[in-house]
């Protein structure tokens, strides 16, 4: 018995020794779930390699423990312990993207995957345009314009919108700085950026609803590896006798921990027109910024923070006061204020001081999607000094502090065919009219809190066609403190808002208002590219906003503007709807063609316009009375650009808009319409050198509301009525510019630039000061960089 | 992770209860000029008019000027906030050189002189705020006076042909415009 059971024993033991079993498996990547064809699998010495489906199999295993090891190209190694006691199916994902950031890096490529048009400035027109503000390195793009103050002060008009209805995005956090006033600037020093990304319509809904369109000002993103590097751009710049430096200093890790600093200055004296310098043009600005953490492409976070300090001077003849003086400016032939250079910034001017701190981070779940969780808060203070009398000369005449906290959480799931991308939206937002000023309050203290939803889905049905569609809904609710004189407030609100009364004491009377607004919007789209030659882009947004603390609650004389403005406390959302598309061709002719076409048109049934609507008489003279209105309008126009690559270093590229606005209410033009435009440049680049030169052509805008205003004066000792010409734009020109660009190594550029080569005396029609004087003329800067 | 969100909830109730919104006080235009004061006395019989003009820059009344009649004319400003009134002409001849007075006439021939203790600025020009009238004809219906305080022009004249004061100036701003009917 004792032999038969050791018999038993030995063959069970042989049989065990001797039985195998099957491993199945597949291997997927780990946020699309795709299939990873021909990824490497290892077990113990047997090798094998995954099918178009992503299965492998290990037939004849015998029973062990064993060491797993998966591979694929471009993708981290998986290793796993095993033992293997049975047939096992094994599912596996690898990490396909660790290298993505930086393929994405080096290609310098920044890829519009969808149905909107995208106008990208990548680093080196940043680099070569460092001396520039925002507002006028974008104005050289087709179907963008600038709406000035001058030349210091600069706001994007995109497709005639702008103000409130254009979102700035700094390192992804959505500007909160006053942006209502058509004379602020933007707070932004573009030099900090890697590049900027310009989306023309209602495209994107990520960070609310804005009809104009979104500028993306992105930083870099640093590739996987060790390394310390640095950059110095030092400007010289003629036309204000001054000048610009701009350092950056980075520190990246292997693991993408990565430490940036980034600071600029910037100073200017006077600048001139052809025949004058304008007193009081000058301007100072310095800016820092620094950011810390991890970025990988399963996790990351991010700290920044960011400053920067603006002192604008504003030309002191455009400083004026009633409809008299503006006529006396107007007509009297001869530019006041003009000669003796100076460095000097006196009143009037503007100061503006804005902060940034955002914390961020995101993980991604197997299986779950990324998800980002992001804070910020914005410090905006803006000053605005005028010519005042006494002890208050030093005061500002407006002092505002804007206070604004957001938070946005956000999820992304990425599949194969498709990406969801939803996120919830709050803000909070605190507005602080300084006292001290002691002058009355334009616009006045309120809270403000919002909250968003939105879902954004992208799918690809196939290489050629992808559609893309969201849906936002944001409530708005805003609380206000505001004083109206009594006349006005009984006049034109107490019958419908008489429950905003709070107190009323002498000629005067405290409201407190609390608004709420509701808005939905929503996008779709699509993008049909059958070939590499022609690409159709097509989508349809609506777009609604709430209306600004301008818009809601302006009142009284506006010192800068020399015009009493009115706002709307029934002002309800503006809600823009629009259609854009863009057709791209692409030609293999010498080196390559290609030609971009983009219209779009927009309706609105309550579109909030600023329109004149009659006189106030006061002890100051008369002025022109501004009300915002909500008025049936539609905007419609193209945009086109062409490139043509005559030989690997030659390239022409010509840009053309047109646009038409028509205020539908009062059957006229819109006001302010950005006129016919259109650019050709002609470039020569090599590995050492560039050549540029190139024009741009601005013709006269025939079409315009008349909004002139009748003016009494006395001449030769009787009174006469004159016609004050406020609204017909000023005359075509062109301007011409070239540039030349050597590189003396890999770490050391020089390059120069002339706008204006010819002197041109011209007035541009989006210039608030066209009036008092003409614009810049020639202007000269000469650029050292150095990249270390 | 459930302390972090429980953190930035924390965080965000803490800022959203500490802004509750404050009532603000009233803040009134110091430097504003929102009435005028002009007296007008005949140099022969010492008769006094006085008019006033308000915030809405309407006279209280007519000037009633005479042929041939001299007037010494005295300009004072003041500020009017929330019922106080305030004397805003001491100020106005401190800063004396940001400051220049102009005067106009429609339908009625007036000859000024800017009177001998008037202000007078650094630059030597008077700024106005006294003045002789000499009336040399009869006004016209509608006629009126006009006149203008002006706030940092880039140049001044205070002396015209034949010696008419009236004033003129280039750039700057009007800080007050008076426009007063004269019979």
């Amino acid at each position: 018995m004792k032999l038969l059971y050791s018999w038993v024993l030995l063959l069970a033991g042989m049989l065990t020794f001797s039985q195998s079993y099957e491993i199945r498996g597949k291997i997927s990547d780990l946020h699309d779930r795709m299939p990873l064809v021909n990824a490497t699998v290892i077990l113990g010495n047997l090798k094998t390699q995954t099918d178009l489906k992503g299965n492998f199999l290990f037939s004849k295993v015998r029973s062990g423990s064993y060491e797993l090891i998966a591979t694929h190209p471009l993708c981290e190694a998986r290793t796993e312990s095993l033992v293997v006691q049975d047939n096992l199916f094994l599912t596996l994902f690898l990490e396909h993207h660790a290298h993505d950031i930086e393929t994405v890096n080096i290609a310098a490529v920044h890829e519009n995957k969808t149905p909107f048009t995208v106008t990208t400035l990548d680093k080196a027109e940043l680099e070569r345009h460092s001396s520039e503000n925002l507002g006028n390195l974008l104005g050289n793009t087709a179907g963008i314009n600038v709406l000035k103050t001058g030349n210091n002060i600069a706001k994007p008009v995109i497709h005639g919108l702008l103000g409130s209805r254009i979102f700035i995005i700094n390192n992804n956090v959505k500007m909160a700085e006053q942006e209502w006033g058509t004379e602020h600037a933007p707070s932004i020093d573009a030099g900090a950026f890697d590049h900027v990304d310009v989306v023309k319509g209602a495209g994107t809904l990520r960070f609310g609803s804005a009809p104009g369109g979104v500028v993306v000002l992105e930083p870099r993103v640093f590739p996987a590896r060790d390394s310390l590097e640095g950059r110095i751009i030092l400007n010289g710049i003629s036309n204000g006798r001054g000048g610009s430096a701009n350092t950056e200093l980075a520190k990246y890790w292997k693991d993408q921990w990565f430490l940036k600093a980034q600071g600029s200055y910037k100073k200017l004296g006077d600048l001139s027109t052809p025949d004058f310098t304008l007193q009081n043009t000058g301007t100072e600005e310095n800016a820092f910024s620094i950011s810390a953490g991890q970025r990988k492409f399963t996790r990351g976070f991010e700290v920044y923070y960011n400053l920067v300090n603006h002192n604008f001077g504003i030309f002191t003849g455009s400083h004026l006061g009633n409809s008299e003086d503006f006529y006396n400016a107007v007509n009297g032939g001869i530019t006041a204020y003009t000669g003796n250079f100076s460095y000097q910034i006196n009143a009037p001017r503007q100061e503006v001081i804005h902060q940034i701190f955002k914390v961020e981070a995101y993980k991604r779940f197997s299986g779950a999607g990324k998800f980002t969780a992001k804070y910020s808060v914005q410090f905006n203070d803006r000053k605005e000094f005028d010519i005042r009398r006494g002890e208050l000369n030093d005061l500002p005449a407006m002092d505002l502090r804007l206070t604004t906290h957001q938070f946005q959480f956000e999820h992304l799931l990425e599949r194969g065919k498709f990406e969801l991308e939803s996120g919830q939206y709050g803000s909070f937002q605190n507005n602080f009219p300084d006292p001290v000023t002691k002058t009355r309050r334009l616009i006045p203290d309120y809270n403000r809190y919002e909250g968003g939803l939105f879902s954004v889905l992208h799918y690809r049905a196939s290489k050629q066609f992808t559609w893309e569609g969201g849906l936002r809904f944001d409530y708005d609710f805003l609380e206000a403190y505001k004083y109206y004189d009594l006349e006005l407030w009984d006049s034109r609100y107490a019958a419908d808002f008489a429950s905003f009364e709070a107190d009323r004491h002498g000629v005067r009377v405290l409201t407190h208002p609390k608004l709420h607004f509701q808005n939905f919007s929503a996008n779709t789209g699509f993008t049909f590219s059958p070939s590499e030659y022609f690409n159709f882009k097509l989508n349809f947004a609506r777009a609604s906003r709430s209306p600004n603390a301008a818009e809601l609650f302006a009142d009284g004389l506006h010192h800068s503007a020399s015009i009493i403005e009115q706002g709307n406390l029934a002002m309800k959302p503006e809600e823009i709807n629009q259609l854009n598309a863009s057709l791209l061709f692409k030609k293999d002719f010498l080196e390559g063609f290609e030609a971009e076409v983009s219209p779009y048109v927009m309706f609105s049934e309550n579109f909030i316009n600023q329109v004149p609507t009659g006189f106030q008489n006061t002890i100051r003279g008369n002025f022109v009375v501004w009300d915002f209105q909500q008025i049936k309008a539609r905007l419609m126009g193209i945009d086109a650009r062409a490139q043509l690559q005559f030989t690997p270093q030659v390239k022409w590229v010509g840009n053309f808009s047109t646009m038409r606005g028509d205020d539908l209410t009062h059957d006229e033009p819109l006001i302010q319409m950005p006129p016919l435009s259109f650019s050709n440049v002609l470039n020569f680049s090599n590995e050492k050198i560039f050549v540029e030169a190139g024009q741009r052509t601005t013709l006269k805008q025939k079409r315009f509301p008349e909004r002139n205003v009748m003016v009494d004066l006395i001449e030769n000792g009787q009174a006469v009525s004159r016609e004050l010409d406020l609204s017909t734009p000023p005359d075509a020109y062109t301007l011409w510019h070239a540039g030349a660009g050597y590189r003396f190594s890999k770490h050391l550029k020089l390059n120069a630039e002339v706008t204006n080569v010819f002197n041109v005396r011209y007035r541009e029609y989006l210039n608030r000061l066209r009036y008092f004087s003409d614009a810049l003329g020639r202007n000269a800067v000469v650029s050292l960089i150095l990249n270390f | 992770m459930r302390n972090s969100f429980t953190y930035i909830l924390f965080l965000l109730l803490l800022v959203l209860v500490g802004c509750r919104l404050e009532v603000p006080e009233d803040v009134f235009e110091h430097e504003e000029i929102n009435k005028a004061q002009l007296s007008v006395t005949n140099s022969t019989t010492g008769a006094i008019q006085t008019v006033t003009i308000l915030n809405n820059g309407m006279a209280d009344r007519e000037l009633v000027l005479e042929n041939g009649a001299s007037y010494n004319v005295n300009l004072r400003f003041y500020g009017n906030h929330g019922g106080e009134i305030e004397d805003m002409t001491p100020e106005v001849i401190e800063e004396k050189d940001e400051h220049f007075l102009t005067y106009a006439f429609s339908g009625v021939a007036v000859f000024v002189t800017r009177s001998v203790g008037d202000p007078v600025r650094t630059d030597g020009k008077k700024l106005g705020l006294n003045t002789e009238w000499k009336v040399q004809s009869v006004p016209q219906p509608g006629a009126f006076a006009e006149i203008k305080l002006n706030h940092s022009a880039s140049e001044v004249k205070d002396t015209g042909a034949g010696g008419d004061q009236k004033g003129e100036t280039t750039g700057g701003e009007t800080d007050v415009l008076l426009k007063v009917f004269v019979k």
